[in-house]
């Protein structure tokens, strides 16, 4: 069993997830011109407000990497909440990143170069004196949500009782160039499910998630990981399939023949492909009625620490009953309809699914109950 | 033309790492998509860095690339005219 | 939960400029590197499969490794779709972020970008052979045979996987490589997939 029993999201549009749902309510964007990548793009960018992160900071007494500080500072929050301990031995940390220092490769030669994806993860278990070596997904962009479900497996393997699944990606000259060279990046904030929609954006982030194999206690509403799946299209390293193949595989198998569920957190990059792709896999499975929405509008397309602080957002919008509007979305328009809005919307929520895709054509699907 | 046409063949050769293919073995009106070459979208998007860096020309319409990329004859026309 | 248990039934090395099958020295080069024995690897597979030439070495090496494996292997449709493949390296995909960077000051290359992820390795091999499985890529300092075997076991154990290739791929450049890929099934065979059964093999 896997149950969340904390969480925090650090990105353009707050520093905990009450923050995030505030200007969510007030559709607003963190999807910003951005001068720091005007050398590789024009295209707006969902940066953290650098002063806001310098004062967060603050107590940090180590040198970070923006990366690290990142991490270290959602975990840090999540756990406030808890009395969770990673020095416990039946802790684990799992993180999920697809670049993570990258940027050190403009400042280190390569000789020296200590940028690698398990330097950052020593460094971040370091900071909380972890007593298990954490793991480190990195799966492109369904990093997130294969770190949640590899949190679940080990969960309910028994080896561990509580799992602190965190993400996150910074937003850097490589990454931004290597997106505009696939000419993936929109002019303008993206417009998920739109018929204009132009492309992706680009933003930087971080999300922390607490599980733990016992079901909480305090008489509150509370949200279970229930099941999960990943799957393959094998059909080209860059672009999904057009049938949406793999997704459709991934979500059969994580709803295991159930398909009343209430809400779809989708990954809703606001690619021509990508949004296309998912409208069919969802109507393949015959869910292109339910309410699908994407969060990217408000805060751009995170990378690693995508799945979790969508995830996040799900549960807060089980938890709410609310199915947040798609940002960014005027005109519907992917190859299938799908139950999409602009407006926030009042509704029950028991059963979400929370899908993913990325490149190398992986996709990942999940499934939250409410109170289950 | 032809000269143009041969060199164009080498460097898309060279640029998407066709190793097995020389120049003599597809004809400058074979579609480089699809049926002819079967290149894919990241062989466009590369077939678009060529042309700025060799030829100085920058593709930014996703339309016009998709006539302009069409086949060697389509991009050598394309380079005289610019 | 079922624990039934899963056996190693090929092994790929992939040290010292050879390619070692199932223990038996199957490919080696004179020449210091992995190009040259990728390049020879690749000729004497008979793969004919040209976007081999656009991967970048650390898939070159997965493609190479499968083939070794799976080449023989006729897999039905079900067979393909519970194939899962779960990966781990150190270096992530370091040689390619490296030469990726180098050009971003001029034309960044998209064919180099796509490459600059570690489950892209995943993905050649899956289009390949049409697996559409589960998947997974990790990123561990070193050889970790408990994470592999911990993570094969959990698939098998909660998935309707019947087959799993998994193994260690690192690529830093040209003469810092090392490779092992496993084929693991319920099949019954000589080697019980166990960290030590793996540590074993891969020392």
């Amino acid at each position: 069993m896997a149950f969340f029993i904390a969480s925090n999201i650090i990105n353009s549009i707050g520093f905990d997830t009450e923050e995030q749902i505030g200007n969510i309510e007030s559709y607003t964007t963190g999807i910003t011109d951005c001068d720091s990548f005007s050398g590789q793009t024009t295209a707006p960018i969902a940066t953290i407000d650098q002063q806001k992160l310098n004062s967060a900071r603050l107590h940090l007494k180590e040198t970070l990497t923006r990366f690290e500080t990142l991490s270290i500072l959602s975990i840090e929050k999540a756990l406030n909440n808890t009395t969770v301990d990673l020095n416990n031995p039946g802790t684990l940390l799992i993180l999920s990143t697809t670049k993570g220092n990258i940027e050190l490769l403009k400042t280190k030669a390569p000789e020296n170069f200590d940028g690698h994806v398990y330097s950052a993860a020593e460094n971040i278990a370091r900071h909380f004196n972890c007593h298990n070596t954490p793991i480190v997904v990195c799966n492109a962009c369904i990093s997130g949500v294969l770190a949640l479900l590899t949190a679940k497996r080990y969960l309910d393997r028994g080896k561990f009782h509580t799992i602190v699944a965190a993400g996150a990606d910074v937003a850097s000259d490589f990454i931004v160039s290597g997106f505009e060279a696939f000419k993936s990046l929109s002019g303008v904030p993206c417009k998920p499910f739109d018929k204009d929609r132009l492309g992706l954006s680009l933003g930087e982030g971080a999300g922390t998630i607490v599980l733990s194999n016992k079901k909480p206690t305090d008489g509150k509403d509370y949200i279970r990981l229930q099941s999960g799946a990943t799957a393959n299209d094998a059909n080209h390293i860059s672009g999904p399939s057009r049938t949406g193949e793999g997704l459709f595989l991934a979500a059969s198998k994580a709803l295991q023949g159930k398909t009343n569920i209430d809400f779809i957190s989708a990954h809703g990059t606001a690619t021509p492909y990508n949004d296309d792709m998912e409208s069919m896999a969802l109507s393949r499975l015959g869910l292109q009625s339910v309410p699908v929405n994407s969060f990217k509008g408000y805060f751009g397309h995170t990378l690693g620490a995508a799945g979790i602080i969508e995830t996040i957002l799900t549960a807060q919008s089980m938890l709410q009953n609310r199915v947040f509007a798609t940002l960014g979305l005027e005109n519907p328009g992917t190859i299938e309809k799908l139950n999409v809005s602009n407006k926030h919307t009042d509704k029950e929520l028991n059963k979400s699914l929370k899908l993913a895709s990325g490149f190398g054509g992986c996709n990942a699907a999940i499934v939250l109950e409410k109170n289950g | 033309m032809d000269e143009l046409k041969n060199k164009l063949k080498a460097q898309i050769i060279e640029q998407l790492n066709l190793e097995d293919l020389s120049p003599e073995d597809f004809e400058s009106e074979t579609p480089l998509f699809g049926e002819g070459l079967g290149l894919d979208s990241i062989d466009a998007l590369e077939l678009i860095v060529l042309l700025e860096r060799e030829y100085n020309i920058k593709l930014n319409d996703p339309n016009k690339g998709k006539e302009v990329l069409y086949s060697v004859d389509s991009m050598a026309k394309f380079i005289l005219e610019n | 939960m079922d624990s039934t248990t899963l056996y190693i039934n090929q092994t790929v090395k992939l040290k010292d400029n050879q390619f070692i099958l199932n223990n038996k020295e199957t490919l080696s080069t004179k020449e210091d590197g992995f190009s040259p024995l990728g390049k020879a690897a690749y000729k004497h597979l008979k793969s004919l499969y040209p976007k081999y030439y656009k991967m970048d070495p650390l898939c070159k090496m997965a493609f190479l490794c499968s083939e070794f494996i799976l080449s023989g292997t006729e897999l039905s449709d079900e067979q393909k779709e519970k194939t899962a493949l779960i990966f781990a390296n150190s270096s992530s995909t370091f040689a390619t972020d490296k030469k990726f960077h180098a050009g971003i000051g001029e034309i960044p290359s998209p064919a180099l970008f796509v490459y600059t992820l570690p489950n892209i390795l995943i993905g050649e091999v899956s289009i390949r052979n049409g697996l559409k499985g589960e998947n997974a890529f990790f990123i561990e300092p070193k050889f970790n045979a408990l994470l592999l075997v911990e993570q094969i076991s959990t698939i098998f154990d909660t998935t309707d996987t019947e087959l799993c290739l998994a193994g260690w791929l690192d690529y830093y450049d040209n003469t810092n490589y090392e490779g092992l890929m496993i084929l693991v099934s319920r099949k019954p065979d000589n080697r019980i997939l166990n960290s030590e059964q793996l540590n074993n093999i891969y020392n």
